[in-house]
């Protein structure tokens, strides 16, 4: 055991990737967005001098490769730099978004970063061969899809001090994210290390205490379903054990809100309920930004009024200009009107006419029927607009569908 | 509610007139052609929907010249009678309910008209012939009166088919098949394009910019090498520069020492000549220290002669000074050494000057008195024997002095005489003249004398006493003076000074002789000067005619010529010493252009070795020439070398600033995050689109049903209807709500559509629509009045009688107004409903 080692673990930086999912047209909020996973990896760099780490472990994914993205490395190499003045070493792990095959495009580092190598794992004494104070064990990804498991490779020698195994993998079948590297608890514990430093999954979890197997998440959430707290971990090896603290990270914040509408009957109830949701949310944040996004439901008498479309994009427009106006800004991201009418659904269904009708072939349309009809009027769009999420729920939309066109007929609509 | 009457206060033709009472049922009005059928159906329907201006509407205004355009109608149900009045006016112009009776129904026009609107109106519950073929030809569009009184019919506020139009219409405009680029996604779906273009270049030179990269490091270590090169042929140019340079300078030094030895030979050799071309006055130099000398006392010896000459001047001056004193004074120099000038002598001499002033003082005094006094007596005799004058004085004082004085004037002309001293000869007359004019006047004044017999006798003989004792006195005292002046006798004899009687003068004669003593002084002093300087002169003299002789010249005989020598000595030695100077010059020239040859032959040969050694080591024979060359051709390789460096620095610079721009590249993250942005949208979008196009499919799906298996009542009831008009001849309807077109079907099934039926049959088919969706509104448009045109004008008789039958059944329901200028039509009618009511207009 080291007599006090501190390091900090990190993961899946991503920087320079593009949020997924979000639609920011305004400049600053895009600009934000744009710089955020910058940000965050700066912030570790801070926590790295403020603790007085001895190294940062980044377990895969620093770069998305693909992407091609000299800035990120540009900005990686600065950070390096900072960490080589005040003698922090940097050791990486490559990923599925970095592999070793990922391409050449790659700047060169300052001496103070190492690679780890892919084609075996790589065993590294810090600060010296001749005195360490611990070894690192660590693998890179040799290609973006790999599927072996990586973590039996990995054993500790005798007579290592504190060892630390880095590695990018989806232990335990995580369904969330791809099946990388995949491995077992138990592949983990039984290498004999004495910290696991993992990477791939995107929020923090600690999948054991002893020894400490633990992914940090990455320091920004990229997405809407990435919202909670992103950050690094902060190791402290000693004579009492290894000891890990969680140390928060993101520069933006994620966050889904639904706005339940039953109560309100009018525009101003509906702007109302918008703003306190908004206030609401950035209290959550913490001082930070936020990328929100509102679902309005229930059955609401406001659904009749929300259903004039631009009645309803005026509203989230006038609301999106104020929460971007405060500081910090609440940007919203998307605002869905899932509200119903206010009608009893059964006594329309139970009418033998042809609002009852239409209620009745809307619950006559199985999952695989509504499935295939939806694929019927979106597949000419799937083919125009290639690689844009369109995961819709179709059994969801067959009931909006049947709302809408009871808002209009039995609402008065005029259909414009 | 029933309407009763509909009044026209000014429309078109129509003035203050009223149609009514009209029937709760059907209503035939029977009148001729223009009686005002059509204007009082037109009016009915404006008054409820308000007046078309005359620009705003293709149908006709029926415009009034009586006035503004007015009407009203009255309706009637069990609660009361209300009616509504309008008159023409922007936006359909001004209008009001009014209760006639019962309670105020302020809403009752949109109750009548309730989901009924004016087109619909005018097409299914106030037509004429003309808008027979209107229930047809608006189906399909946004006037589809039979969708929307179906949808009505059906309990819906809007047609199902308008519904999905626009929704339809609303995804339209989200999306649009092929190439459209306004709907909305299409729109993204091109910009996302764009992104995604702009992002395969950016990513294009991302891996453009690694072979960049490895370009970049090729370019670095050919710049190294070029840079190595160049240095190289840079620094062999300049050696090879520096060594020609120093190889033509050694050689110029060469040449020039050469040319520069001529020129030191030859200075030596003219310095030479010069030097043996000058005679140098050696004896002169010998002397120089004599002659400097000399030179420098030159002006004290003149001075000295000055001296000389003053001090000679001065010496016979005074001793002519000297001896004028002692004859001034009347003493030769043996007396005048007797005399004794001290201050006591001349102290002495003052107190008996006091003295013998004293004495004489008194003996005046007394002579005086003893004159007065004799006088006086005479006086006192005189008067007491007669007057005579007596003599202002008898002292004789006065007398003495002057002559004294006379005496001293005779003394100063004649010393002014002996002195040539005329204005003392002057003073001395002067004072001799005026000092014996005083000793003549003196006995001129005379004093008269007065006598009292009486007394004066006395006074006579008192002042004869007095007159003696004076005398006495004046005897004494004269004999006291005499004794004085001898003893004063003795005492200036004892003193050398014999011959003087007088005080002043043995003053004046002291003096003299102390004067002639001190210029006696002044003499002997200036003549011991003199001797002294004399002396000097004479040295001086004499070494000027030593070394005049020693130089061969004359030498002066007196020391006025001595001045001269000298001059001349001088002159002698400052061009012995310019001869020297020149001879000096002369030699260190000689000596300077001595050493500058030797200076000059060492350097040239310097020159010339070092020279040789450049050759020698750079192995150029050919010497400078020859070096000149291959410093050309260093020049030409440095040069090459430079351009090929400056060329691969240029590239590289380039290059290097581009992969640098590249690796800070953020215009990437940027497009993105756009690109996220855009698809982000058309993802939303097309959930909305998937809403509104499966929301159409849903419309349709209901539409289908409906018209499947409850649309067929109103078919249903409008064939009965026809069935009844044709008598049987058309049997089977089809009015989709979807299509434009409908079919009927004869008795043998055969389908026609509108167009190949005849007028009269057409217009039949509308009726029977036009009947059967009005039976099925049930609530809706309840208290609105069917108001027929002449509509069975074209029908033959046993249709009309099936129309008249079908519009009787209605009118059971409904209230319907049937106008007709034809008689037989109200006959056929009256016969289909025996109750109905009749009304008549006459031609307006």
């Amino acid at each position: 055991m080291a007599d006090h080692l501190t390091f900090v673990h990190a993961a899946d930086l991503h920087l320079d990737t593009p949020f997924r999912r979000v639609d920011a047209a305004e400049p600053r909020v895009r600009d934000a967005c744009v710089e955020s996973t910058f940000d965050a990896f700066d912030r570790i760099v801070d926590v790295c001098v403020e603790r007085g780490a001895a190294f940062l472990v980044v377990a895969g994914d620093a770069f998305n490769t693909a992407e091609r993205s000299f800035r990120a490395q540009s900005r990686f190499r600065a950070a390096a730099e900072r960490l080589a003045e005040t003698g922090v070493r940097v050791f990486l792990a490559g990923g599925n978004h970095d592999p070793a095959s990922g391409g050449p495009v790659s700047l060169e580092m300052p001496e103070n970063v190492h690679y780890f190598a892919s084609g075996a794992v790589e065993r590294m004494a810090f600060p010296s061969e001749n005195d360490p104070s611990c070894v690192l064990y660590g693998r890179s990804f040799g290609r973006a899809r790999e599927t072996a498991n990586l973590a039996r490779e990995f054993r500790k020698a005798d007579g290592d001090p504190f060892a630390i195994g880095v590695l990018h993998a989806n232990v335990g079948g995580n369904q969330q994210y791809e099946p990388y590297a995949p491995c077992s608890l138990d592949d983990l514990l039984s290498t004999g290390m004495d910290y696991w430093a993992l990477g791939h999954i995107h929020q923090h979890q600690v999948l054991a205490l002893e020894p400490p197997v633990v992914y940090p998440g990455s320091p920004q959430g990229l997405d809407p379903n990435e919202a909670g707290e992103h950050g690094c971990v902060v190791v402290t090896v000693g004579s009492a054990g290894v000891s890990t603290e969680f140390v928060e990270t993101g520069r933006i914040a994620w966050d889904r809100r639904s706005v339940d509408l039953a109560d309100t009957t009018s525009l101003d109830d509906v702007l109302a309920a918008l703003r306190v949701c908004c206030e609401n949310a950035r209290d959550a944040a913490d001082g930070r930004p936020v990328l929100l996004r509102i679902d309005l439901v229930g059955r609401s008498e406001a659904h009749v009024l929300l259903a004039h479309g631009a009645t309803f994009e005026e509203l989230v427009a006038e609301v999106r200009a104020e929460q971007l106006a405060v500081s910090p800004w609440v940007w919203l991201d998307r605002v869905r009107d899932l509200t119903r009418p206010a009608l009893d659904l059964d006594r329309v269904r139970d009418g033998a006419d042809f609002a009852g009708d239409l209620v009745r072939i809307a619950d006559e349309i199985g999952a695989d029927e509504a499935a295939a009809m939806l694929d019927e009027v979106l597949d000419p769009i799937r083919g125009a607009a290639r690689g844009v999420e369109m995961g819709f729920d179709a059994a969801a939309l067959i009931e909006r569908a049947r709302d809408l066109c009871l808002d209009r007929l039995l609402a008065g609509e005029q259909g414009r | 509610m029933r309407l009763r009457r509909i009044e026209a206060t000014r429309f078109g033709r129509l003035q203050d007139a009223t149609l009514g009472p009209l029937g709760d049922g059907l209503t035939v009005v029977l009148g001729p052609n223009e009686a005002g059928k059509s204007s009082f159906t037109a009016l009915a329907r404006h008054l409820l929907y308000g007046f078309p201006t005359e620009k705003s509407s293709s149908e006709r205004p029926y415009l009034s010249d009586a006035g503004t355009r007015e009407g009203r109608l009255v309706f009637e149900s069990a609660e009361g009678e209300w009616v509504i009045e309008r008159t023409a006016g922007p936006k359909g112009g001004p209008w009001g309910v009014r209760a006639l009776r019962g309670p105020e129904r302020p809403g009752l026009v949109d109750e009548i008209t309730s989901g009924v609107s004016e087109q619909a109106f005018k097409v299914v519950f106030g037509f004429g012939l003309a808008e027979m073929a209107e229930i047809e030809r608006l189906r399909g569009t946004d006037d589809d009166i039979i969708a929307r009184l179906y949808a009505a019919g059906a309990g819906l506020s809007v047609s199902p088919q308008e519904v999905r139009a626009a929704i339809e219409g609303d995804a339209d405009a989200l999306f649009k098949k092929g190439r459209a680029s306004k709907p909305a996604i299409n729109a993204l779906v091109a910009e996302a394009r764009e992104l995604r273009s702009q992002i395969s270049r950016l990513e294009h030179d991302a891996e453009s910019l690694v072979g960049d990269r490895a370009r970049l490091a090729d370019l670095a270590a050919e710049l190294e090498q070029a840079r190595v090169e160049r240095d190289e042929t840079a620094a062999l140019h300049r050696t090879l520069l520096e060594e020609a340079r120093a190889l033509s300078d050694l050689e110029e030094a060469v040449g020039a020492a050469d040319e520069e030895l001529l020129g030191l030979r030859r200075e030596a050799r003219d310095a030479a000549a010069a030097l043996e071309a000058i005679a140098v006055d050696e004896a002169a130099i010998g002397f120089s220290a004599d002659i400097i000398a000399l030179s420098e006392e030159l002006s004290a010896f003149r001075q000295r002669l000055e001296a000389v000459a003053e001090l000679e001047g001065r010496v016979g001056s005074l001793t002519a000074e000297s001896a004028g004193s002692l004859v001034e004074a009347g003493l030769d120099a043996e007396s005048a050494a007797a005399v004794d000038v001290s201050p006591e002598t001349r102290a002495g001499v003052e107190r008996w000057r006091d003295r013998l002033l004293t004495a004489e003082q008194r003996a005046r005094t007394a002579l005086e008195e003893r004159e007065a006094t004799a006088e006086e007596a005479q006086v006192v005799s005189g008067t007491v024997g007669g007057t005579e004058p007596v003599p202002a004085s008898a002292s004789g004082g006065p007398n003495v002095l002057a002559w004294l004085t006379v005496a001293a004037g005779v003394v100063i002309a004649g010393i002014g005489v002996y002195l040539g001293q005329w204005i003392a000869v002057a003073a001395g007359v002067l004072l001799t003249a005026f000092a014996a004019m005083q000793a003549a006047g003196g006995r001129a004044a005379m004093v008269p004398l007065t006598a009292d017999s009486a007394r004066l006798a006395g006074r006579a003989d008192d002042l004869a006493r007095r007159a003696e004792q004076a005398a006495l006195a004046a005897e004494r005292i004269e004999r006291e003076l005499g004794e004085a002046r001898r003893e004063w006798t003795g005492w200036l004899e004892a003193r050398g000074l014999s011959g003087v009687t007088e005080p002043a003068a043995a003053v004046r004669v002291l003096d003299l002789v102390t004067d002639a003593r001190r210029r006696e002084s002044e003499r002997a002093q200036a003549a011991e000067r003199l001797a002294r300087e004399l002396e000097a002169v004479v040295g001086f003299t004499g070494r000027v005619a030593k070394v005049a002789a020693g130089l061969g010249m004359p030498a002066p005989t007196d020391a006025r010529e001595a001045d001269a020598a000298v001059v001349r000595l001088r002159e002698r030695l400052g061009e012995a010493r310019i001869a020297a100077e020149a001879a000096d010059r002369a030699k260190a020239r000689a000596h300077t252009a001595g050493a500058a040859v030797t200076d000059a032959e060492s350097r040239r040969a310097s020159a010339a070795t070092r020279a040789q050694e450049i050759i020698e080591r750079l192995d150029v024979p050919g010497g400078l020439a020859e070096l000149s060359a291959t410093v050309e051709r260093a020049a030409v390789a440095s040069e090459e070398a430079q351009e090929r460096w400056g060329m691969l620095k240029s590239k590289h610079a380039s290059l290097e600033t581009l992969v640098g721009e590249r690796e800070r590249e953020d215009t990437m993250g940027s497009i993105r995050f756009e690109l996220v942005s855009v698809n982000e949208r058309i993802s939303e979008h097309a959930e909305r689109y998937a809403v509104l196009s499966l929301a159409s499919r849903l419309l349709q799906r209901a539409q289908e049903r409906y018209e499947r298996e409850r649309q067929p009542e109103v078919v249903r009831e409008a064939e009965r209807i026809f069935a009844t008009i044709t008598g049987g001849g058309y049997t089977r309807l089809s009015v989709p709500l979807g299509a434009s077109a409908i079919e009927v079907f004869d008795a043998s099934a055969s389908a026609k559509d509108t167009g190949r039926l005849s007028t009269g049959t057409a217009e039949q088919l509308y009726l029977a629509l036009r009947l059967a969706l009005i039976g099925q509104l049930e609530e809706t448009g309840a208290a609105l009045p069917v108001l027929m045109d002449d509509v069975l004008a074209n029908f033959d008789p046993e249709r009309k009688a099936g129309a008249a039958a079908a519009v009787a059944e209605l009118a059971r329901t409904r209230q319907v107004v049937v106008f007709t200028c034809h008689p037989e039509t109200a006959e056929v009618l009256g016969s289909a409903e025996p109750g109905l009511s009749t009304l008549s207009l006459d031609r307006c």
